[in-house]
């Protein structure tokens, strides 16, 4: 198994090293150019090791027009933990996930309150699977999205993170959080117009459409016919398998695709 | 003149059961196999994908998965599809 090696130097001692943080800046960099869902992964091994965690995890959410909620995890961390996780269905009581839901800002683990025993029992498997000190980095989407990323970094040792919450540390990690993020949601948008054929031109409608416009608005700016708008509106939404328009553009938008 | 081999072994397998339902990629990288795991409940879709170095870890990780019961000859193909990926050289 691949885990990141932790080093001896604390987080603090490493945030003031400049080798380090141009180490970091370079992994991440490497982000917008990766295709292939295996380099994504070793990337994510190779900057949690220089940000000196032992181990990472990066979680994308969102949810369907039909509440349907798709879960994507990148581990560089153990597999098993991940299973359980699912296997427990924790994605409700996850307080990780929640504080992410509603905050932008890094956050050591520990400074999240436990409202529930299910939220301290994802936080015990997490512990249990090495994870004695943890930093919750959100990646938050701007929009009328659900979609949400959140990047877990751990560590063996407790009180790792939060010794000193380190510039840094705090901006590298939230810089590799937005990345990744974005690297999921081009992902997703990739897919998403390659399994419903969409063309430039069904991307523009479904924009309008998000953007509030009727079918005369549109058939105006297109110099078409409200039937036509109409009738291709159809067709889009028969390639979705949606019921209407609103949800087809919401579906669009909810993969990055408008 | 160099010629060039035109057997080289797959990198890559995909393993899907017959519902669709559960999908399985692997492929073969510098680190060892990359693994992504693909589920489709009623309305939940879950994805993770990791890099697995060791045979006897990735068979651990599949004898916690409860799936494993409802897929028999899934997981087993897996087992060997692992297997067989870890025992090329790249």
């Amino acid at each position: 198994m691949i885990f990141s090696q932790s080093t001896s130097r604390h987080v603090h001692e490493a945030a003031g090293d400049e080798e380090f943080v141009v180490d970091a800046t370079r992994i991440i960099q490497e982000i917008p150019n990766v295709t292939d869902g295996a380099q994504i992964v070793q990337i994510l091994h190779r900057a949690a090791r220089v940000l000196r965690a032992d181990h990472a995890a990066f979680a994308s959410f969102l949810r369907g027009h039909d509440s349907t909620e798709s879960f994507r995890f990148l581990l560089a961390c153990n597999p098993q933990w991940c299973l359980e996780y699912q296997q427990q269905c924790w994605f409700a009581h996850d307080p990780w996930f929640q504080y992410a839901e509603r905050h932008s800002s890094p956050i050591c683990a520990s400074r999240i309150p436990l409202k529930t025993p299910s939220q301290a029992a994802v936080v015990e498997l997490a512990e249990r699977y090495g994870v004695a000190s943890g930093y919750v980095v959100p990646a938050p989407s701007c929009g009328r999205v659900s979609r949400l990323g959140v990047l877990v970094l751990g560590s063996h040792q407790r009180g790792y993170f939060e010794a000193k919450e380190s510039g840094p540390i705090k901006v590298l990690a939230r810089s590799l959080s937005m990345e990744l993020h974005e690297w999921w949601v081009r992902a997703a948008r990739r897919d998403l117009v390659e399994k419903h054929r969409l063309t430039s031109e069904d991307i523009e409608l479904l924009k309008m459409e998000r953007d509030g416009l009727g079918s005369k608005q549109i058939a105006d700016r297109l110099n078409t016919s409200r039937a036509a708008v109409d009738s291709r509106f159809q067709r889009i939404c028969a390639k979705f398998q949606l019921p209407n328009r609103r949800a087809t553009a919401h579906a669009a938008a909810e993969h990055g695709v408008i | 003149m160099a010629t060039r081999n035109s057997s080289r072994p797959r990198i890559e397998r995909q393993i899907v059961t017959q519902d669709g339902r559960l999908r399985f990629e692997l492929k073969r990288v510098s680190a060892g196999i990359w693994v992504g795991r693909h589920h489709l409940a009623e309305l939940k879709q879950v994805e993770y994908a990791a890099v697995f170095s060791e045979r006897a870890e990735f068979h651990r990780y599949l004898d916690l998965d409860e799936l494993r019961f409802r897929y028999v000859p899934q997981f087993a193909e897996l087992k060997r599809a692992f297997d067989d990926l870890l025992a090329i050289d790249i």
